[in-house]
């Protein structure tokens, strides 16, 4: 359909105002929320995904993008919630003890609330302990970590071990995450990791459907 | 002994007293500042000139050969991982970046860092080479995002990128062991009133810059990587490791 389709256009050019007008437009239409989410909104992320992974766009383009996105899906949300689309699981996000960054942190949160996940937000210069209390509290399924600074994703480290040494192991999957963190890293941690948000957010779906 | 060093841009002034000063012949490369926001160019920049120096080496006459390369870069974003030294030994100073090498020690940097959570460094080399925040540097850069995305959009923009900001609490200047600029101290001052933070000042330390060009590489604070080997992850504070290349690219 030519008005999706022009969602998902709009959204990658990050016109958030025409975005929030168009779906709109579309649901007065009696276009399925369902099909306005996956194909304009999620569509258009995930294009803007690709070219980010590719070097084609940059940091500044995928947050406005992702800023539409978000502005699309707080007039969807009603719609899907009444059509049962969300409750997919929940997730504690935050950036570990020390650090103080946190673009690619709410980029990330942007993306899992985007694919329907709740997320419980802890902002920044996280303790170990208040991301599992979090976990606890909310049943959640993941926590996801997330670092700026070679000095700071040690903590990382100290989350997997208290999940593991905790009532969580198991039920609680740790992700990481931010510039410095690789494969090999997470996975000397035992966490699982993904190389952007777009990524993080479809990995944190298929986990929470898993469990 | 010859040494070729391969340094950012960012510590030229406290690298340059330290190559006046040193009984060493060494010979710099200097590469841009700000190769950390993306690793894998600092990685192919540095390989690239690796492999130039490695090369020119063959050339030369045998007392003016190089014996070692010296990299004046710490991990610096894993920038470093990956990079091989085929027949000159790679020396890279264990720490994370370049605060370390200003500061003296990664011990000093990594105390500080504790001490003051959530801390902007400044000193000479930033604020003559790097994107550094002022009132003014924001100005700027707002004026640039307005044009490329629209007024909207770059408030929003200026808004996530800067959330860091108000997590801050502090920022310190770093006064260079090697030249006096008092306007630069001024300048993060007026940031640290700007943007709401506590001012502190500590005094440069050249010391691991000393020792890097001097030697000897002691393993506790540098990795001598030998040749045919590559720089690997290593994640119990050593910063990285030296393993064997498997097979010549």
């Amino acid at each position: 359909m030519a008005i999706v389709q022009e969602i998902s256009e709009l959204l990658q050019a990050g016109r958030a105002p025409k975005v929030k007008k168009l779906v709109q437009q579309a649901l007065d239409e009696g276009v399925a929320p369902q099909d306005i989410l996956e194909n304009g909104l999620l569509n258009g992320m995930g294009i803007i995904g690709e070219k980010f992974r590719n070097n084609e766009v940059f940091v500044p383009e995928v947050l406005v993008a992702a800023r539409a996105m978000n502005r699309g899906i707080e007039v969807l949300r009603p719609y899907l919630i009444t059509a049962g689309v969300e409750d997919k699981g929940t997730v504690i996000i935050g950036t570990v003890a020390g650090d103080m960054h946190d673009i690619g942190k709410n980029l990330v949160k942007m993306m899992m609330e985007g694919k329907g996940l709740k997320v419980i937000d802890l902002g920044v210069d996280v303790p170990v302990d208040k991301f599992l209390d979090a976990a606890r509290e909310n049943d959640a399924k993941i926590i996801c970590c997330s670092a700026l600074l070679t000095t700071t994703m040690q903590e990382m480290g100290e989350v997997t071990k208290a999940v593991a040494a905790s009532d969580l192991n198991g039920a609680v999957k740790v992700m990481v995450g931010g510039a410095p963190i690789t494969a090999n890293f997470a996975e000397s941690i035992g966490a699982t990791y993904t190389e952007d948000a777009a990524t993080a957010a479809d990995v944190a779906l298929e986990l929470c459907a898993a469990s | 002994m010859n040494i070729a060093l391969i340094g950012c841009q960012v510590l030229s002034r406290e690298i340059s007293y330290e190559v006046v000063a040193s009984s060493h012949c060494i010979r710099t490369w200097w590469l841009r500042q700000g190769l950390h926001d993306t690793p894998d160019l600092l990685r192919r920049d540095v390989q690239k000139t690796i492999d130039a120096i490695e090369a020119e080496n063959e050339c030369l006459p045998e007392e003016k050969r190089f014996e070692i390369i010296c990299l004046g870069y710490g991990l610096c974003s894993n920038g470093v991982i990956g990079l091989r030294a085929r027949s000159l030994p790679l020396v890279i100073p264990r720490c994370d970046d370049c605060i370390s090498l200003f500061l003296g020690s990664s011990e000093r940097y990594l105390a500080l860092f504790k001490q003051y959570a959530g801390c902007y460094w400044y000193n000479t080399g930033w604020i003559e080479n790097a994107f550094t925040p002022s009132e003014r540097s924001y100005q700027t850069r707002l004026e640039q995002y307005i044009e490329e995305y629209g007024e909207d959009n770059a408030e929003y923009l200026l808004e996530m990128e800067n959330s860091w900001i108000k997590n801050y609490h502090h920022c310190c200047y770093i006064k260079s062991p090697v030249c006096e600029r008092p306007e630069h101290e001024t300048y993060t001052k007026e940031a640290a009133e700007h943007f709401g933070w506590e001012y502190h000042c500590e005094q440069g330390d050249n010391t691991f810059l000393h020792a890097l060009l001097n030697g000897p590489w002691e393993e506790s604070r540098f990795l001598t990587c030998p040749p045919g080997c590559r720089v690997a992850e290593e994640f119990t504070g050593k910063k990285f490791q030296a393993l064997p290349v498997e097979e010549d690219l």
